[in-house]
């Protein structure tokens, strides 16, 4: 791959992260911050099959594939605490989740 | 076989292929991503990062990583964000329920900080723009077809081989998460104490 197109695909990824984390500073709810969070993962995940793509090996596919799977776990587990934070407290909203605020 | 001026042709409409492939993809992805980071209805939010997820997965084809890219899209956009839909469905929160975003000085801050993130990001791109091109091409023994790196076949090889112990352990945190999610969605009285 010419290193111009790993120039294009790294500042898609790093669009996306920005992306990302503007999401995760402006949302005021703790679901849509784990969306936005699930942008961060993906950023990276571009990133490693671009210079997967680049050296001609497999590792950063191999990388990618994990991610996805802790990714998938990550998801699970913080779904789990959104929907038992619901349950408790009948709101997502960061202005009233503030028992763990020292 | 053609001829080196037919197959010049072909590599060149691989090249705009590619190129084609890869703006599309991305721009799928960007406009999708800034619909989930800013609408406020969170099915709407949701179905924007779907729209960015098969964005991805476009641009993971055209990159040659043809299992990722499948992957991607069963794994991410069929389960992961389904997930995330069941959720929102199951606690129905509406765009009512969401506050708007933040104006004024918070969303200035944000817009800096992930605005900064970005300068150091192509900082960085900038720095390494002298990269050597180090693009090798693994000669194929004799009457072996030749693999992109991103196809199953090298893809597995190096899952079996050299990540082995890495892939063992994932399954055993897929275990604890399965179990972990289950212990959590239990009703909050239904275990000891």
């Amino acid at each position: 791959m010419a290193p111009e197109l790993l120039y294009a695909v790294l500042t898609l990824s790093g669009g996306l992260f920005s992306l990302g984390l503007l999401g995760l500073l402006l949302r005021r709810n703790l679901l849509l911050a784990f969306l936005a969070i699930e942008l961060l993962l993906n950023a990276a995940n571009l990133n490693f099959l671009a210079f997967s793509r680049y050296h001609n090996e497999p590792t950063g596919a191999v990388f990618v594939l994990f991610g996805i799977c802790l990714a998938a776990v990550e998801a699970v587990i913080g779904l789990g605490l959104v929907v038992r934070v619901f349950r408790a407290e009948k709101d997502l909203g960061f202005a009233k989740l503030s028992n763990l605020r020292w | 076989m053609g001829t080196g001026k037919d197959m010049a042709f072909l590599g060149y409409v691989c090249g705009v292929l590619t190129l084609l492939g890869l703006a599309v993809g991305g721009l799928l992805a960007l406009v999708g991503g800034a619909l989930a980071v800013t609408l406020r209805d969170p099915i709407y939010a949701l179905l924007g990062l779907i729209q960015a997820m098969i964005g991805l997965a476009a641009v993971y084809f055209t990159l040659g990583a043809e299992y990722i890219g499948a992957v991607q899209i069963i794994v991410y956009a069929g389960a992961i964000l389904v997930t995330f839909l069941f959720v929102v469905m199951l606690i129905n929160l509406t765009a009512a329920e969401v506050s708007p975003l933040p104006r004024g000085l918070p969303l200035l801050g944000a817009l800096l900080l992930s605005g900064g993130w970005m300068l150091t990001l192509s900082l960085l791109l900038q720095s390494i723009l002298d990269l050597p091109s180090s693009h090798q091409v693994v000669e194929p023994e004799a009457g072996e077809v030749p693999y992109l790196y991103g196809t199953l076949p090298p893809v597995g090889k190096a899952l079996f081989t050299a990540y082995a112990f890495p892939f063992e352990l994932l399954s055993v945190t897929l275990l604890v998460g399965l179990v972990g999610a289950a212990l959590l969605a239990k009703k909050p009285s239904s275990y000891g104490a």
